[in-house]
C-alpha cells in the first residue's frame, strides 16, 4: 500500500505538471500570421481546421479541381493544419528537420477531418476529382491509423514510414474539399472586422444611458446564412433585469436586425456563420 | 501491477490535454454607434364607443409630440403609413412597417369605462416583432391629454431604460405687460405648455416658484404686504400661508427631497444666511453665519447635502456643504462667476447658471466640482430646472431690447436638443414637477 500509494501520488503530480506545462504553452502561442514553413501546430489551427470542414459540406461540389490551388495553398497551410506538414516534405521545399515534431502533435487533429473525407466523396458526384487522383481506397488505411497504433508512435517519438505516405495523399484530396477554395488564410483580416465594426456602427443606437448605463455590455450571439441574413433570432448571451439592460440589449438586437444583409467575405463564411457581437457604448459617452 | 493503466491514464490525459480547444465562435466587440433618433410609428388611436376620434386622434398627437420632443424619436409621416386600421388585437405587419424604417410602432385604442378614460396600447419592436409593451391606463374626461403623457413615458422609459418625464407640470411666473410695468403671475401648466392656469391675480411681485415633491403645494417668494416673504400655496385648495414670521426679508425657498423642511435665505442687516423650517413643528435652524449673502440652497436628492451660492470669496460660486451646515466647501473653479446651482434629481450633476465676459451660459458640473460642461449661453439665461429624470433642464432666456422678454427653453444634457416651451405671454423662473404618478 505504502510504496505504491507514493507511487500514485508521483504519477498524478507528474500527470498535473504535464497538463500545467503543455496547456498554457499551447494556448498562449499567438497564430502565426506570416506563413513560415515551421512546423507549429496552434489552437487556431486546430479551429481553422474545424471551420474549414464544416464548410466543406456546402463547398462539396466545387472539390474538383485539386491540383492548380495546391502549390500556392502550401504555406497556408502548413500554418494551418498539421497535416499538411506531410505536403510540405513532398514539394521538398523545407528542410527534414521539422518533420518528425509536427507528427506528434499532427497526430491528434487529423482524425476529425478525416473521416469526413472519405464520406464526402461518395456523396459529391464530382466524378472528375476521382477520375485525376483515384484515392477512392487510401482513406480507409487513414481511419485505421487514428488507433492506438498513432499513441504509440507518439510515445516512441520515432517517424513512423508508414504515416508519411498517408498525410500526403490526405492533403491532396482535403485541400479542395475542406471548402479552402481561394487558398486565403481563414481567419477574418483587420480591415474585414474593421468594416464589419463600422457597418454596425451605422445600424446601432445605443440608448442615451441614465447613470451607469455606460457600463452596460450587452453579448449578442447571432447566426447569419450565406448571403448574409439572420438566421433565426440573435439571443442576448447575458440577461439582465434592469429597464437600462432591457433598453440597451433591445439597441443591440435593432441593430443587428437593420445592418442585414451583412456583406461579408463569402469564402470566410465558416468563421462568420456563428458571431458574437459585443456591444459596448462606455466609449460614447463623453462625461458621466 | 497497477502502475501500467495510470501511466496509460496519464499519457491518454496529456495527449488529450494538448490539441483541447473549442472550436473558435467569431467574437466582435462593437463600441461604436451612431446617435440618432429613433424611427416611431404612431397611427391614429383608434375610437371606442361613445368616443369623439377626434379626441382619440388627439391622444396619440400628444404621444407623438411628447417623444419628439425628447429628441430621441422621431416620428414618422402618417401619409407614408402602408398598413391602414390596424387594430389593436392584431399582429401588424411588420414588413410594411420596415418598409417606411420604422423601427417602432405604438397602436392605441381609447375607451369609456365607468366615466373615465381607458387607453389601451402595445409598443412593438418592427425588427423582431416583438411586443415590448402593452398596458392599458386610466384618466378623467378632462385630462385626456394626461393619457397621451402616460403612455409617451411608458414607451419612452422601455426604449431609453430611463424613466420619463412627459406627465409633469411646470409652474413658473407669467409675465405680461410693457417692460417697465410688467405684471408676474405664478402660473402653472403641463410640461409641453398646455393647460395654463393662473394661481396669483399679479397685484404684487413672485419670485422662485418651487414645487413640493407632493406637487400639491408650490413655494414662493412674493412681495406682498410690502417685504418679500417666503410663502406656501396648496394648489388644489389655493390655500396661502406666509413661512415662519423671520424678522428681516426671506427669499430663495426650496422643499427638502422628503417635503418635510423647507430650506431658504433670511437677509438680516446686509447679509443672508441659510436656514431650514421644519413645515411641522415651525422649528427653524440657521446652517451658515457668514457676511456674505448666501444663497439659492439645494438639496441632493438623498437629502444629506445643500449646494448654495455665495460672495464670501468676491464673486459669486458655488459651495456644498452637509445639511447641517458642517463641512462647507466651495465646488466651482472655472473663470467667471456662478449661481443658482441645482442638484439633479440623479444625483450626479449640478446645473448653474454662470456669468464669463457679458455672457450667460447653462452648465452642469459633478457634485465635486470635476466635469464642468456648459449646455448653452445667450444674451440672458437663467434658473435652470431639472426635469425628474435628470436629463433635461428647463431655464429662462431673456430677448434683448424694449420689445425683449424672457421665454422659457428646454435643453437635454447633449447640449443639442434645444427648444422653446409654449407659453401664453412672457414666462421666467420655471419649476419643474416630479412625475405626477
Amino acid at each position: 500500500m505504502g510504496p505504491s500509494t507514493f507511487i500514485s501520488a508521483a504519477l498524478h503530480v507528474a500527470i498535473v505538471l504535464f497538463v500545467i506545462v503543455s496547456f498554457p504553452s499551447s494556448k498562449m502561442r499567438p497564430a502565426p500570421l506570416v506563413a513560415i514553413p515551421v512546423d507549429l501546430s496552434t489552437p487556431s489551427d486546430v479551429t481553422k481546421v474545424k471551420a474549414g470542414t464544416r464548410e466543406a459540406k456546402d463547398d462539396a461540389p466545387l472539390a474538383g479541381k485539386p491540383k492548380t490551388p495546391k502549390p500556392q495553398a502550401v504555406k497556408e497551410k502548413v500554418a494551418k493544419a498539421p497535416k499538411k506538414t506531410a505536403s510540405i516534405d513532398k514539394t521538398a521545399d523545407d528542410a527534414a528537420k521539422p518533420a518528425p515534431k509536427p507528427e506528434k502533435k499532427a497526430e491528434a487533429p487529423k482524425p476529425t477531418p478525416k473521416p469526413q473525407a472519405p464520406a464526402r466523396k461518395p456523396a459529391t458526384p464530382v466524378e472528375k476529382a476521382k477520375a485525376e487522383t483515384p484515392k477512392a481506397p487510401k482513406p480507409a488505411p487513414k481511419k485505421q491509423a487514428f488507433n492506438t497504433d498513432n499513441i504509440a508512435a507518439l510515445l516512441n517519438k520515432i517517424p513512423d514510414a508508414s504515416d508519411e505516405p498517408e498525410p500526403q495523399e490526405l492533403a491532396e484530396e482535403t485541400k479542395p474539399v475542406h471548402g479552402q477554395t481561394t487558398g486565403t488564410d481563414m481567419t477574418m483580416s483587420v480591415n474585414e472586422l474593421d468594416a464589419l465594426r463600422a457597418r454596425i456602427a451605422e445600424c446601432w443606437t445605443p440608448p442615451p444611458g441614465g447613470l451607469g448605463a455606460d457600463a452596460i455590455v450587452v453579448k449578442i450571439r447571432l447566426k447569419l446564412n450565406k448571403d448574409g441574413t439572420l438566421e433565426g433570432y440573435p439571443t442576448v448571451a447575458d440577461q439582465g433585469s434592469s429597464p437600462f439592460f432591457q433598453a440597451a440589449a433591445d439597441s443591440a438586437v435593432r441593430a443587428v436586425y437593420q445592418c442585414q444583409p451583412y456583406a461579408l467575405p463569402a469564402e470566410k463564411y465558416a468563421l462568420w456563420r456563428d458571431m458574437i457581437l459585443n456591444f459596448d457604448p462606455s466609449q460614447m459617452y463623453r462625461s458621466g | 501491477m497497477r502502475l501500467f493503466p495510470k501511466l496509460a491514464l496519464a499519457t491518454l490525459l496529456g495527449v488529450l490535454s494538448v490539441p483541447a480547444p473549442a472550436y473558435a465562435v467569431l467574437e466582435v466587440d462593437i463600441t461604436q454607434g451612431t446617435i440618432q433618433p429613433l424611427p416611431i410609428a404612431i397611427p391614429d388611436f383608434a375610437a371606442g364607443l361613445g368616443i369623439d376620434p377626434e379626441g382619440a386622434r388627439e391622444i396619440s398627437n400628444v404621444v407623438a409630440s411628447d417623444l419628439k420632443s425628447s429628441g430621441l424619436f422621431v416620428p414618422i409621416d402618417q401619409a407614408a403609413f402602408i398598413e391602414r386600421d390596424l387594430g389593436m388585437n392584431s399582429v401588424p405587419r411588420f414588413d410594411d412597417w420596415q418598409v417606411i424604417n420604422a423601427q417602432a410602432l405604438v397602436v392605441g385604442h381609447i375607451g369609456a369605462s365607468n366615466g373615465k378614460l381607458r387607453a389601451e396600447f402595445r409598443l412593438w419592436d418592427v425588427l423582431s416583432g416583438k411586443q415590448l409593451v402593452g398596458e392599458q391606463v386610466f384618466a378623467r374626461p378632462q385630462e385626456a391629454r394626461r393619457l397621451g403623457h402616460i403612455i409617451a413615458d411608458a414607451i419612452y422609459e422601455r426604449i431609453t431604460g430611463e424613466k420619463g418625464y412627459f406627465d409633469t407640470r411646470i409652474v413658473f411666473v407669467d409675465e405680461s405687460g410693457p417692460k417697465n410695468k410688467r405684471m408676474k403671475r405664478l402660473a402653472i401648466m403641463d410640461q409641453d405648455g398646455h393647460n395654463v392656469r393662473l394661481l396669483t391675480t399679479g397685484q404684487n411681485l413672485v419670485l422662485t416658484p418651487r414645487f413640493s415633491p407632493s406637487t400639491q403645494e408650490i413655494t414662493y417668494m412674493s412681495y406682498e404686504g410690502g417685504s418679500p416673504r417666503v410663502y406656501l400655496l396648496n394648489i388644489e385648495t389655493g390655500q396661502k400661508e406666509a413661512v415662519g414670521s423671520f424678522p428681516g426679508m426671506t427669499f430663495a425657498p426650496r422643499f427638502s427631497p422628503d417635503g418635510q423642511r423647507i430650506v431658504m435665505s433670511l437677509e438680516q442687516s446686509g447679509n443672508a444666511n441659510l436656514f431650514t423650517m421644519d413645515l411641522r413643528s415651525r422649528r427653524t435652524r440657521q446652517l451658515t453665519n457668514t457676511s456674505a449673502i448666501d444663497t439659492a440652497p439645494c438639496y441632493s436628492p438623498d437629502g444629506r447635502q445643500i449646494t448654495f451660492e455665495t460672495d464670501r470669496d468676491g464673486t459669486k460660486q458655488i459651495y456644498v456643504m452637509d445639511a447641517d451646515g458642517a463641512n462647507q466647501h466651495r465646488i466651482s473653479q472655472g473663470q467667471g462667476s456662478y449661481s443658482t446651482p441645482v442638484w439633479s434629481p440623479r444625483g450626479d450633476l449640478i446645473a448653474f447658471t454662470k456669468l464669463l465676459s457679458g455672457r450667460f451660459l447653462i452648465g452642469v458640473m459633478k457634485p465635486d466640482g470635476s466635469g464642468e460642461r456648459i449646455l448653452t449661453e445667450g444674451f440672458h439665461n437663467e434658473g435652470p430646472t431639472w426635469a425628474p429624470n435628470g436629463r433635461v433642464l428647463m431655464f429662462f432666456r431673456e430677448s434683448p431690447g424694449a420689445a425683449g422678454g424672457p421665454r422659457l427653453y428646454t435643453i437635454d444634457l447633449t447640449g443639442y436638443n434645444e427648444r422653446q416651451v409654449a407659453t401664453p405671454a412672457f414666462g421666467s423662473d420655471p419649476a419643474w414637477s416630479p412625475l405626477i404618478n
